[in-house]
């Protein structure tokens, strides 16, 4: 697993933190949606000029993963305009290696849900995923990948696919890859006994080109997907044998979001990636 | 079979507890689910952080009532909202400025006057207070208790960039203007 890299997400333009951090990874996630600014004169929206300037020392040093949040690719009457203008600058910009986002929606009728869901797997769910899987690679000319959200709800009646073959069927049908995050399977795991291993059975192994790793928290008998704590013991074993059985993969994520920065501490957030350093990647 | 529209808004109202006809049993299963509150429960609570950082005099006013949490859930029910933290934060200024309550009015009607002039040197404002500004602004920034019933009157609070420090108010009709 020499060839790997690990990155770790930067949602914080303090430069004790990027500067503690870039030391210690090969690669940088960042997302659009945490770095917007105000809106131009003709309503579009901007990355905050405080991006360039705190991702300025990361850049000469190490590449970019765009990874997004809000561009709502499941959504049926259309993706977020805001999420594709800030996905631009962002391209513009930066050195990105691919871009990524939630295979879910978050916006209905262009009214934000405040969380994703996950796409139904259903066949009119899955034509429209794929036309903008392909949009988005038309416009970019750059990989593409989408992540297994922690699923809010268990399978239910009206899905033609399962979970893992409805993302096989959009990678088959679009190319795209697969960013699989471990910590929201064992999420839909814990909560709706949707069994880890047989979505491992049945995802496409050799589409899996990055890895999510994070912690969370049980809460009121649910596994949440708030990426705030340290990785477990469970979470680190699970992602080491999945890793040892994906032949594409070429980075692993740690991710924290940016609210948890202050609780967890950068000394725990530094230690932590030494630490996957030293049980993923062994190089 | 729902299809793809009918899903999503049948999931929208039930995130956002509006209210739904539908004889789809499916659809009352879900609106009962322990699924579904789990999901309310921490959308309310990522809407609750992001509001009350960037709003942070009026989430304290809010507090201080006990309403914080409905107001949001309110804000969450009745508006579209914005997925981008701070145009949320306007839209939930905006909605809070209209309540009945003249406290959790001014003060909302005047944060989201602080937020609108950070990005123009031109705007101006004039909010009615109906409490002594000076003091619940130490309650606010300190946390020092105050007693309502003492420091009512009318008040003006103006937001100019003509104004020292760019705000100040004064008694209604007064010509003396104070600043914090």
């Amino acid at each position: 697993m020499a060839n790997i890299l690990l990155g770790t997400n930067i949602e914080t333009d303090d430069e004790d933190f990027i500067g503690r951090v870039i030391g210690l990874v090969d690669i940088v996630e960042i997302s659009p949606d945490r770095w917007s600014g105000g809106r131009d004169r003709h309503s579009r929206l901007q990355l905050d000029p405080a991006v360039s300037r705190a991702l300025s020392p990361v850049g000469g040093r190490v590449p970019f993963l765009v990874h997004g949040v809000g561009l709502s690719i499941a959504s049926h009457d259309g993706w977020s305009r805001d999420y594709v203008d800030l996905l631009d600058q962002a391209i513009d910009t930066l050195p990105v290696r691919w871009h990524s986002e939630h295979l879910s929606y978050s916006t209905v009728d262009g009214e934000p849900l405040g969380t994703m869901i996950e796409a139904p797997c259903t066949q009119e769910a899955l034509d429209l995923v794929c036309a903008r899987v392909k949009a988005l690679q038309d416009r970019y000319g750059l990989p593409f990948l989408l992540e297994n959200v922690a699923r809010a709800f268990p399978d239910c009646d009206e899905d033609q696919y399962s979970w893992a073959g409805f993302i096989n069927a959009v990678v088959k049908n679009t190319d795209c890859g697969i960013l699989l995050d471990v910590y929201n399977l064992q999420c839909d795991e814990h909560n709706f006994a949707l069994p880890v291993h047989r979505f491992l059975d049945e995802i496409d192994h050799d589409s899996v080109v990055e890895v999510h790793i994070a912690g969370g928290t049980l809460y009121k008998g649910f596994q949440l997907d708030i990426h705030s704590r340290r990785v477990s013991e469970d979470t680190l074993r699970l992602t080491k044998s999945i890793v040892e059985s994906l032949p594409g993969v070429q980075a692993i994520i740690f991710e924290v979001v940016q609210e948890a920065l202050d609780e967890l501490g950068y000394d725990t957030i530094c230690d932590e990636l030494v630490r996957l350093r030293r049980e993923l990647i062994c190089d | 079979m729902t299809d793809l529209v009918e899903h999503q808004r049948m999931m929208m109202a039930a995130i956002k507890d509006r209210p739904v006809a539908t004889n789809l049993e499916a659809i009352h299963q879900l609106r009962r689910s322990r699924e579904l509150a789990m999901l309310r429960e921490t959308m309310l609570w990522w809407r609750e952080l992001g509001i009350s950082r960037c709003c942070p005099f009026t989430t304290a006013v809010l507090n201080r009532r006990g309403d914080f949490q409905i107001a949001v859930a309110a804000f969450v029910r009745e508006t579209k909202g914005s997925s981008l933290l701070i145009e949320q934060a306007s839209l939930f200024l905006e909605f809070v400025s209209t309540d009945s309550d003249p406290l959790v009015a001014a003060v909302a009607n005047t944060e989201h006057a602080l937020i609108q002039a950070k990005g123009s040197d031109e705007y101006e404002a004039r909010i009615t207070w109906f409490h002594e500004p000076g003091a619940v602004f130490d309650f606010l920034l300190h946390g020092t208790p105050f007693d309502e019933g003492a420091i009512k009157g009318r008040f003006v609070f103006r937001i100019e960039c003509e104004v020292p420090g760019g705000m100040d108010w004064g008694e209604e009709g007064s010509e003396a203007f104070e600043t914090y």
